[in-house]
């Protein structure tokens, strides 16, 4: 059943998020229904890279949501939704980590490349980089990768999340997370090194 | 092993570019250190290989976040919203 009280419900897709969002504020909950549809996705890849599991990742959107329509009037329209929203989700799913009974998490050693005593890698360095866009139509790789990404340490897979999926600034990290700049930084270079050392092993050898 | 730039003198090691490689990507290097790794990399095909990857590793890393909710999913949280912010 829509709820639409104002905006006819065909034409709330044309609507900037700010717009529905004062719709919302209105009474207009089809609008936030369409904040939802929206998002959703985006909210769930963020809560499936923090929580890796399906179930919890979907019960992490419902929250956010919930959580986002309840603190709506607190959200000024000089900074992006998506923006406002990343928070709540982040807070939301670090919360649920702290609180659920965890899964162990094996303390994996991140792969990082190898060097000689004099510096120099230890392997000649493939560049794989002209496969990497092809590649992914690749169904292995496509596993690989979530592999590689899943099995990080949550510290450095939560900070390449919002770095290199969200594209938030090393400082917009760090106040999100309570780290410093150089703790972010430090964090993101070992994930992406891991990675690269999946993607390494799996396309070097194709090059 | 990999002696791509063993036989020119060069103020940096293959090492200290690979630790230095998110710095000097996000242009947040002085500039005269990053002149010094640009130039190692001109004259190393080891470190230039490694940014590529490490720069085509970020696009990658982007795409293994990426997820979509099934029409299912997406239908069955937006009927349990919809309660919950009747209810609210």
């Amino acid at each position: 059943m829509n709820l639409s009280t104002h905006h006819p419900p065909n034409t709330l897709n044309e609507l900037e998020d700010g717009a529905l969002v004062e719709a919302t504020l209105r009474g207009d909950y089809g609008a936030f229904e369409q904040l939802f549809l929206r998002h959703s996705d985006r909210v769930y890849s963020v809560a499936m890279g923090i929580l890796r599991d399906e179930a919890e990742a979907q019960d992490a959107v419902q929250e956010t949501f919930l959580s986002a329509f309840r603190k709506l009037s607190s959200f000024r329209q000089e900074s992006p939704f998506r923006a406002w929203l990343l928070r709540i989700t982040t807070n939301t799913c670090l919360m649920r980590l702290r609180t659920r009974r965890r899964r162990p998490e094996v303390p994996l050693e991140v792969r990082t490349p190898s060097f000689s005593d004099d510096g120099h890698f230890e392997r000649a360095v493939v560049d794989w980089s002209p496969l990497a866009e092809k590649a992914l139509e690749d169904h292995e790789l496509g596993e690989r990768l979530r592999a590689a990404v899943e099995e990080l340490p949550e510290k450095y897979r939560v900070v390449l999340m919002l770095a290199d999926y969200e594209h938030l600034s090393m400082q917009e990290i760090a106040e999100l997370l309570h780290l410093t700049v150089p703790a972010v930084k430090t964090r993101l270079h070992r994930a992406r090194l891991g990675v690269r050392e999946a993607v390494t092993d799996y396309l070097g050898g194709r090059t | 092993m990999s002696k791509s730039c063993s036989s020119v003198t060069l103020s940096l090691r293959c090492r200290e570019i690979s630790s230095s490689m998110l710095d000097y990507l996000d242009g947040s290097l002085p500039p005269e250190e990053a002149a010094m790794i640009e130039e190692h990399m001109r004259l190393c095909p080891d470190c230039a290989c490694f940014k590529a990857t490490y720069v085509a590793t970020t696009d990658l890393a982007s795409k293994a976040f990426s997820r979509a909710l099934t029409e299912t999913q997406r239908a069955l949280l937006c009927t349990k919203l919809r309660d919950a912010l009747r209810s609210a």
